[in-house]
Formats: structure tokens, C-alpha cells, sequence
């Protein structure tokens, strides 16, 4: 039995996937590049959301608000000739954040189920404005042609090669930062939060702020994303506000469980693959999409991690 | 029985990894076709369409070309050009697909260009109509084989004021690019020859109630000659019964583009339809032996009447393989192949069909109106433009 | 003068279409704290099978009937055999409403196909009338005829009726209620069927001339949203107020100032949002 001791290793997956995903584009096509640059701003969306439903136990429904917002910053920045990449990715980031800034103010009133409307109409109202404010959005055409420039150092981004390892590296950043921040003092003041706000109350916390900053926070992670997913696709249209991207998100939340860093990063893994694969397949594929959501929350309503951890 | 579903699960990924050939050159090797279209939400009768006239054709000719079979591969935009351009992707790179086909939005066949111009992949464009595709940035890589948003409508904006002299019109269309586009081409011949637009209504894509306004357009009774519309889908359906209820049709009379007027929307507009003119680049009445043909084995394979994305499906495919018929089937030599491409011509339902210059369809274009027999409604042609292109103007 | 009058009724009808719908949500919500995104599809269901039903016997009545029966089966399936498993539990509620939606929504792409049409209106009010110098379709009167119907409908069962009490009860504290020995999940069941019936007959009503085509389940969610946010969620009285208000202010907003159409909508909702969240009519939440 001792030749595999070494499979016990705490260290043996995270190496296993530090390879692999370092190493995936010299083995595999383009269009799995594509897939896992996916996968890692999918991740990112997702676990800027954990912070709010996984750490403070405010489950947004309209997440999207953000991601489309630094989007749309991107996108028209872009558009307007801003050639600075990083100008305009701060920029992008900080709509994104600013609009959480505004938004939580509003939302952060209201508990569970007022919560998630609350958020889904303020996320409405935002598609709103991008579906028909046309001379500022161009509406439902949405923004064509958005490119990727170099970002200094004489990198350019533009080869999806370049992209994938760029996202990769932003991707671990933000792991790390969030690992950071979630294990900061703040980091358990939200947990306690989520577990009894009156406990926390009593014993003198700032509920309300700690509530807002987390809020504004997701905001800003979920931007990161926004603009990330810009860069990758090309392209910005209102659909970037939709219930469904939030609803998305929430789903791999459950299904890589949520409140750990590793569960919404597996959930969007396995969301990101099972659409693009599932619909190569069957042109019914929204409906097996249907129920999957179904057997997800039936089955798997604590996540698949979680399931895994307790075998 | 969870451990069960996730064993399955991670065995499905594992699965496709490993799917999808390596592509070795020779001629009894199939010819791979990759198609993209919208088969959820909105899009999904328009992408149906297309795909039904597209196989139609391959059935037709067994998909089989000099020999060579052909393998025809479908992949689901969503409508969406990040989808889009995903699956262009997977159809480029796995399924190893010689030619992508397809495509209905504009946004989708914007974010699809850059990608196959740099992979040297030839698109073929069978419906969205973003008129730069074909103009300021065209491609050899890219050809269309439906039409540029704005180029029947250019014929229809000539015959309204020289055929049915018309002075002043409405204008009303969906508030988005397809839309102002089509006005726009629409209302640069009909200004040329000195008509006058007196008013134009953009409601947003998806207008639930046109009432509040068909309260506007009722202002003009008696001081406008026509409306132009061009709305398509469930607007279109909407628009025209709508229409019809306040009772402006039969006091301004409606001259359409085709959208509004398609033969999928007829069973539901009903008699608020009939009657009703429009211009197209392809009518289900067009009197000719190939039209009668396609109609009756389109209906017979289909149990549903073709419309103008049908028959648009159906040309795209003819166009290809008949390039492909004129290399004797060798796809891997891409510059003739580009090459018999560009030179195809061939009597399609629609009339003769060829390309120009810039690789766009030249067609000619009807005049229609909605018609009743048997209790059943259909489109039946009044007149015909011939031969036009997307740069075409009427002399004075 | 006549515009006036026109544009008002084109706004009441309108709204009372909305009403349909939103009122569903509202008492979905009130009672259970469900956000059922899959309202809409009760209306696109309600809508297809009304069509069939419609198309093959011409009557109705008949259709309203069978896709009434349709629409409350379904809900009862989604209650009784999903949604009550997580009572409470908001996030997982609404992730399964949010499957249905994408199920609900292919199977109907399937069985009836992708095409837009529109439900034919009962032959008695085909045609039109003339009021002044216009003509207005008699249909719409109709709808605003249904519309309050079913509002004094909703109004007598709420308040006059023994099952509107215990309803009224457990959207105040569904604690007590439980205390008194009432077979709740009945209760619970018996709301969640009769919001969906509102939805589907919704759909029967608005397919004449909003009509059923894929998508019209969000846009439908996406206006008995607005409605329920302005008018105050969980609250009836809030649903019909604020159809009114949305209908109106849509229409002659639409009407008068069409460049303008962007803030009919989602203008009245960011500010309601922003000044009072629970709505005009809403209750102060806990």
C-alpha cells in the first residue's frame, strides 16, 4: 500500500491542477483555451458573489448588475479610442464598484426574500437602460468589436495564449486576496453576520457596515469579471444584466457549495463545461440545462464539494 | 445514487475531451459543413427556418458532392455572439469543418468575422444583413447569400414613389440596427425620386402594445399617403392586428418590408393582413417551374409553408455545393474553391441569383400582397424589380 | 378629447392585463416568500395549451377552461413535489422556479414550435366601437372588464371568505397560524394553484393581442415585477394600483413623449426602489 501514500498528500490535487492548467494549451485546441478562460472569469463572478450569499448570508438575485456595469465601461471606453488597458479596466472596475456603492444603500435594507427582489429589480432597471437607451448603449445591438491591446511590457493580449495565461494569473491574485480577506478579522465578522445578526449586534459589531462593505466589495470583485469577460468575448449586450447570468452564478454557488473558495470555482467549472458540451450534443439542451438546475438543488443542495468532503 | 451521477458526470467531460478527430487530407474523406444559428428564445423560428431549407437542399442532393459525402454539423448561437463565436470555435477546432454556413444576427456574424478571416475558414452568410459585412469590412473570406439590411429596401422605396405614387409616408420600425438600417435604405431612394417623410416611429424591439403608437400615426389620416413598417416575429404580428383594430388600415395603407408580412405570420394575423403590400427578396407566389418545385417539396418534407429565410437556407447550400461541384469536390484547395464561389450563378426560387463584387447576393426584388383562397393566406406577386444589388439607385 | 379617452382605455386594458399576472406573483410571494421567476411560464403555458384547446374547438370557454386546469396541475406538481421541500429556504426556491422556467420554456418551444402567433379572440368581440370619432376594439374592453372582475373576485375571497382569512393570517405571521392546527401545506398548495391559474388565464386573455411566442415568459416576469415593486409586494391592493399606475403611465408616456419610453417603466421602479422598497402599498417588512 505504500507506493500510494503519496496519493494522500494534502498538496497532490492543488499540484495535480496548478499542472494541468498551466500546461492545457500546449495539449488541447483553441477552443479549450476558450473554455477554461471561461471557466476562470466564471469563477471569479462566482465567488465575488460567495462573498455575499456564502459569508454574509445575503443572497443577491441580481449580481449581474455589476459584471454588466464594468462591461459597459469597457466596452464604451474601448469604443470611445481609450487605448490605456489598465486605465480602462480601473475605470471598468470602479463603475462596477460605485454602482454597488449606490445600490447598497437600497438593498442592504431589506432581509432574505425583499433582498433578492430587491436586487433583481435594481439589476432590472439597469437592463432597462441598456436595452433602451439607445443613443448611449445602442441598445439591444449591443457593442460589437471590442479588442484586446497590449498591456505593457510589449505583452499583447490579443493571441487567446496570452489572454488565458493573463486570466489565470488574475484569477490565482484573486484567490489569494480573497483568502486574505476572508481570513481577516472582517472576513469572520461577516460569517458572524450571516450566522445571527442580532448576536453580532449585541455584542456591539456595525451590522450595517459590515453588510454594506461586503456588498460593495462583491460589487468589485464581480466587476473584475465584467471586464474580464469584455476582453474575452468582444462584445457587450443587455443580456450582461440578465436574471439568468445572476441566477448563473447562484447555481454554481450551490453546486460547488458555497461559503468555501473552492466550491464556486468547481461549480463554475462544471456549469461552464456541461452548457458548452451538453448543447454540442442535443439542440434541446436548455431543457436538460432546466433539470439540471432541478437535480442540482434536489441532490446537490449543499454542494458537490461538501458531498465530497463528507465521503 | 449521487456518487453514481457525479462519476457519470466527470466521465462525460472526460469523454469529450477526447471527441473530435484529427483531420488527414484525401478525397474519399467527407466534406465537413459547420452551421450556426439561433435555435432558443426569440430566434428560434427564424433558425429553424433556415436550417430546414439548408438540409433541404443537402437532401436533394443526398449529401453527396463529386463523390464526396457531406457532413453537415449544427451548433446553437443562442443569438448570443459570445455563444456564437464559442461554437465557431469548437466547429473550427474539434469538428475540423471546412466551411461554417449560417448565422441570423448581425452581432453574432460581426463576432464570427475576425475569427474566421484569421483561420482562413470560408462563412457564408444566410441571413444577417449588417450591411458592413459586405461593404466597408468585407473579407474574400465572406460571402452572403441572403441580402444587405437596406437592398430590397432600396427597390422598395423607388417603386412606392414611381409605382404607386406615393408622396408622403410614415416610417415605422423597430427601434435597432436591422431596423433603422432598412429605413434608412428604404427612405434614400424614396427621398431621391422626392417623396417625403413626414414621421418616424421607432418602438423598441418586443413592444407589447403598439396602441399608444398607432394613436400617433391616426394624426395623419387623410394628409399621408402610406406607412411603412418593418417589424418581424411576435411585433410584426402584433403591429398588424393592432393596426388593423384601430381601423388605420384600410384609411393609410401599409407597404411593408417583407418581415411583417412572412408567411409564418399570416395564420395569426389573419384578415387584418389581407390585402396588405410589401417588397421582398423572395415570395412564396412567385410564378416560376423552380419556386413551384421548391414550395411543393419544401411543404411536402416540412408540412409548413417556406418563407423568406427558408428559401434563404436553401440558396446558401446550392451556392456552396455548386462551388464545390465546379472544383470536383476539392474543398482542401481553398483559393479555387473561393474562386468558383464568387462565380456561381444559378436560377434559385427567388429568380437568378449571383454575386457581386463584394460577395453579396444580387436578387431581384417583388412586390407582394397577402391574398386568401381556400381560406388559407398566402403572399401573391403583383410586380418584380430585377437584378438588384446592394448599391442600387433608381434613375429619375 | 377622443384621444384622451382612447389613450386611456388602451392604458386600462393594458393594465388590467398586467393585473393578471402580477396579482399571481404578489399572493406567491405574500404567503410563501417565493420569488416564482417561473410566473411568466405559467402565462406561456396558459397561452399555448388555450390555443390548442381553441384551435381545435373554436369555443372559448372551453380553452380558458382546459388551460386553466393545465396551468394549476402544473403548479400543484412544482409545490407539492419541488418548492415544498425547501419552505423557507429562499435561494434554493428560486434556483428551482429559475429551472422550470428554462423546462417549461423548451418543452412548449417543442411541442408548438418557435413561431409567434396569436390567440384568435371569441367572435362576439371581434369587431370594434366607435367612441366619438374613433374606433376602439371591443376586446380590450373585455380585458378591462375581466380585469376587475377578477380584482372584486380576489377582494371578496380575501376578505369575506373563511380560506382568505387564513391566507390573510399566515402572510401575517405564519407562525401562529401553524399553532392553530390548520393544515398549512394545504393552504400553501392551494395559493401557489391559484397564483399560477391568474398567470395562465392571464395568458388566455393577453394572447389575443399580446400574443404567445418564446420569451414572452420574461417579458411577462419581467412586468409583473415592475407592478409589484411599485405597487408593494406581497399586497393585492398594491397589485392593482400599481397595474393601474404602470398601464397608464406606459401608455401615455408611449403616447406623448415616445422618445421618452425608457423612463415609463424602469424610471417609477428605480424611484420607488430608492424612496420606499416595500412599495407604495407594501407593509413594513420585519
Amino acid at each position: 500500500m505504500k507506493k500510494f501514500e503519496i496519493l494522500k498528500s494534502p498538496l497532490l490535487l492543488p499540484c495535480l491542477f496548478m499542472g494541468l492548467v498551466l500546461f492545457l494549451p500546449y495539449f488541447f485546441s483553441n477552443y479549450y483555451v476558450g473554455l477554461v478562460i471561461q471557466i476562470f472569469i466564471m469563477a471569479i463572478f462566482a465567488l465575488s458573489l460567495d462573498i455575499l450569499v456564502g459569508h454574509t448570508g445575503l443572497p443577491s438575485l441580481g449580481h449581474a448588475t455589476y459584471f454588466g456595469v464594468a462591461a459597459y465601461a469597457t466596452g464604451l471606453l474601448y469604443l470611445a479610442g481609450i487605448k490605456n488597458f489598465w486605465l480602462v479596466m480601473v475605470v471598468g472596475i470602479g463603475l462596477g464598484g460605485l454602482t454597488a456603492v449606490l445600490f447598497g444603500f437600497l438593498a442592504i435594507r431589506a432581509l432574505g426574500a425583499y433582498f433578492m427582489l430587491i436586487t433583481l429589480a435594481l439589476s432590472q432597471v439597469l437592463w432597462g437602460i441598456a436595452f433602451k437607451w439607445r443613443s448611449f448603449t445602442r441598445g439591444d445591438d449591443g457593442l460589437p468589436g471590442i479588442g484586446r491591446r497590449e498591456i505593457g511590457l510589449g505583452i499583447d493580449l490579443k493571441p487567446d495564449l496570452h489572454f488565458y495565461y493573463f486570466t489565470l494569473i488574475l484569477f490565482l491574485i484573486i484567490l489569494v486576496a480573497l483568502f486574505i480577506f476572508l481570513h481577516s478579522p472582517f472576513g469572520y465578522a461577516l460569517r458572524g453576520v450571516r450566522e445571527s445578526e442580532s448576536r453580532m449586534k449585541a455584542l456591539g459589531y456595525p451590522v450595517w457596515r459590515y453588510k454594506y462593505l461586503a456588498f460593495v466589495f462583491a460589487g468589485i470583485f464581480a466587476g473584475i469579471s465584467g471586464v474580464l469577460w469584455v476582453y474575452y468575448s468582444g462584445f457587450v449586450n443587455p443580456s450582461y444584466f440578465g436574471v439568468d447570468l445572476s441566477a448563473k452564478a447562484l447555481l454554481m454557488l450551490i453546486l460547488g457549495g458555497s461559503g468555501s473558495l473552492l466550491g464556486p470555482v468547481i461549480g463554475s467549472g462544471i456549469i461552464v463545461l456541461l452548457e458548452n458540451i451538453v448543447s454540442g450534443f442535443t439542440e434541446r439542451w436548455s431543457l436538460i440545462l432546466g433539470v439540471i438546475y432541478v437535480v442540482v438543488i434536489m441532490l446537490f443542495s449543499e454542494g458537490i464539494f461538501s458531498f465530497i468532503k463528507k465521503r | 445514487m449521487r456518487k453514481h451521477l457525479l462519476m457519470m458526470m466527470v466521465f462525460a467531460f472526460i469523454f469529450s475531451f477526447y471527441s473530435g478527430g484529427q483531420r488527414v487530407a484525401g478525397a474519399a474523406e467527407p466534406i465537413k459543413i459547420g452551421y450556426l444559428a439561433p435555435y432558443v428564445g426569440v430566434f428560434a423560428k427564424f433558425g429553424n427556418d433556415l436550417k430546414d431549407g439548408f438540409k433541404l437542399y443537402l437532401e436533394e442532393i443526398g449529401y453527396k458532392v463529386a463523390g464526396r459525402e457531406i457532413i453537415f454539423i449544427d451548433e446553437d448561437t443562442e443569438g448570443k455572439p459570445e455563444v456564437g463565436l464559442v461554437k465557431a470555435k469548437k466547429l473550427v477546432e474539434k469538428d475540423q469543418v471546412h466551411i461554417l454556413a449560417g448565422i441570423i444576427s448581425s452581432a453574432v456574424a460581426y463576432a464570427v468575422r475576425d475569427y474566421v478571416i484569421e483561420k482562413k475558414i470560408p462563412l457564408v452568410i444566410t441571413n444577417a444583413g449588417a450591411t458592413k459585412l459586405t461593404q466597408e469590412q468585407r473579407s474574400p473570406y465572406i460571402f452572403r447569400t441572403s441580402f444587405a439590411n437596406g437592398q430590397q429596401d432600396l427597390a422598395g422605396g423607388w417603386y412606392a414613389y414611381a409605382k404607386m405614387g406615393v408622396r408622403k409616408i410614415i416610417m415605422m420600425g423597430s427601434d435597432y440596427a436591422a431596423g433603422h438600417e432598412k429605413a434608412a435604405g428604404f427612405m434614400k431612394t424614396f427621398k431621391f425620386m422626392g417623396g417625403e417623410v413626414v414621421e418616424g416611429i421607432y418602438p423598441p424591439l418586443g413592444t407589447n402594445d403598439f396602441a399608444p403608437y398607432l394613436a400617433k400615426v391616426a394624426n395623419y389620416v387623410g394628409k399621408v399617403d402610406r406607412t411603412w413598417a418593418f417589424f418581424a416575429g411576435s411585433d410584426a404580428i402584433r403591429f398588424v392586428n393592432q393596426y388593423d383594430e384601430y381601423g388605420l388600415k384600410e384609411k393609410i395603407k401599409l407597404f411593408c418590408e417583407e418581415g411583417v408580412t412572412d408567411e409564418a405570420n399570416l395564420p395569426s394575423q389573419k384578415d387584418a393582413v389581407l390585402g396588405v403590400e410589401s417588397y421582398a427578396r423572395y415570395s412564396i407566389g412567385y410564378d416560376s417551374v423552380e419556386n413551384k418545385r421548391f414550395v411543393s417539396e419544401y411543404r411536402k418534407r416540412y408540412r409548413y409553408d417556406p418563407g423568406s429565410l427558408s428559401e434563404g437556407g436553401y440558396v446558401g447550400a446550392k451556392f456552396i455545393v455548386k462551388a464545390l461541384e465546379a472544383v470536383g469536390g476539392k474543398i482542401e484547395n481553398q483559393e479555387a474553391f473561393l474562386k468558383a464561389l464568387r462565380g456561381v450563378k444559378f436560377e434559385a426560387p427567388r429568380g437568378p441569383v449571383r454575386f457581386d463584387d463584394h460577395q453579396n447576393v444580387i436578387f431581384s426584388t417583388f412586390i407582394q400582397r397577402v391574398d386568401k383562397k381556400d381560406g388559407k393566406y398566402n403572399n401573391i406577386v403583383i410586380d418584380k424589380i430585377p437584378d438588384v444589388d446592394q448599391y442600387w439607385m433608381p434613375k429619375k | 378629447m377622443s384621444f384622451w379617452i382612447i389613450q386611456t382605455l388602451n392604458g386600462l386594458s393594458f393594465s388590467m392585463m398586467l393585473f393578471l399576472v402580477a396579482s399571481g406573483f404578489t399572493l406567491i410571494f405574500g404567503l410563501m416568500k417565493i420569488i416564482n421567476i417561473a410566473h411568466g411560464s405559467f402565462y406561456l403555458l396558459g397561452a399555448y395549451i388555450g390555443l390548442t384547446v381553441l384551435k381545435a374547438t373554436g369555443n372559448f370557454l372551453l380553452a380558458t377552461l382546459a388551460s386553466s386546469i393545465g396551468v394549476v396541475l402544473v403548479g400543484i406538481i412544482m409545490q407539492r413535489f419541488f418548492l415544498r421541500r425547501f419552505h423557507m429556504k429562499e435561494l434554493q426556491q428560486v434556483l428551482l422556479t429559475f429551472g422550470f422556467v428554462f423546462i417549461i420554456a423548451d418543452l412548449c418551444l417543442w411541442i408548438w414550435g418557435g413561431n409567434p402567433q396569436a390567440l384568435p379572440k371569441p367572435s362576439l368581440l371581434k369587431g370594434s366601437i366607435w367612441i366619438g370619432s374613433v374606433v376602439f376594439p371591443s376586446y380590450r374592453l373585455f380585458v378591462i372588464l375581466v380585469g376587475i372582475l377578477v380584482a372584486i373576485g380576489l377582494w371578496i375571497f380575501q376578505e369575506k371568505t373563511k380560506f382568505g382569512a387564513i391566507v390573510r393570517a399566515g402572510v401575517d405571521d405564519e407562525e401562529m397560524l401553524r399553532g392553530t392546527g390548520i393544515n398549512i401545506q394545504v393552504v400553501f398548495v392551494g395559493v401557489f394553484a391559484l397564483g399560477a391559474l391568474l398567470a395562465g388565464i392571464g395568458g388566455m386573455i393577453g394572447g389575443p393581442f399580446v400574443g404567445v411566442f418564446p420569451g414572452v415568459d420574461l417579458s411577462m416576469l419581467l412586468l409583473a415585477l415592475v407592478v409589484v415593486i411599485i405597487g408593494g409586494i406581497g399586497s393585492l391592493k398594491g397589485a392593482f394600483l400599481g397595474s393601474l399606475f404602470v398601464g397608464l403611465v406606459d401608455n401615455f408616456g408611449k403616447a406623448l413623449f415616445p422618445e421618452l419610453s425608457l423612463f415609463t417603466l424602469f424610471a417609477p421602479m428605480a424611484i420607488v426602489l430608492a424612496i420606499k422598497p416595500t412599495g407604495i402599498f407594501g407593509r413594513k417588512e420585519e
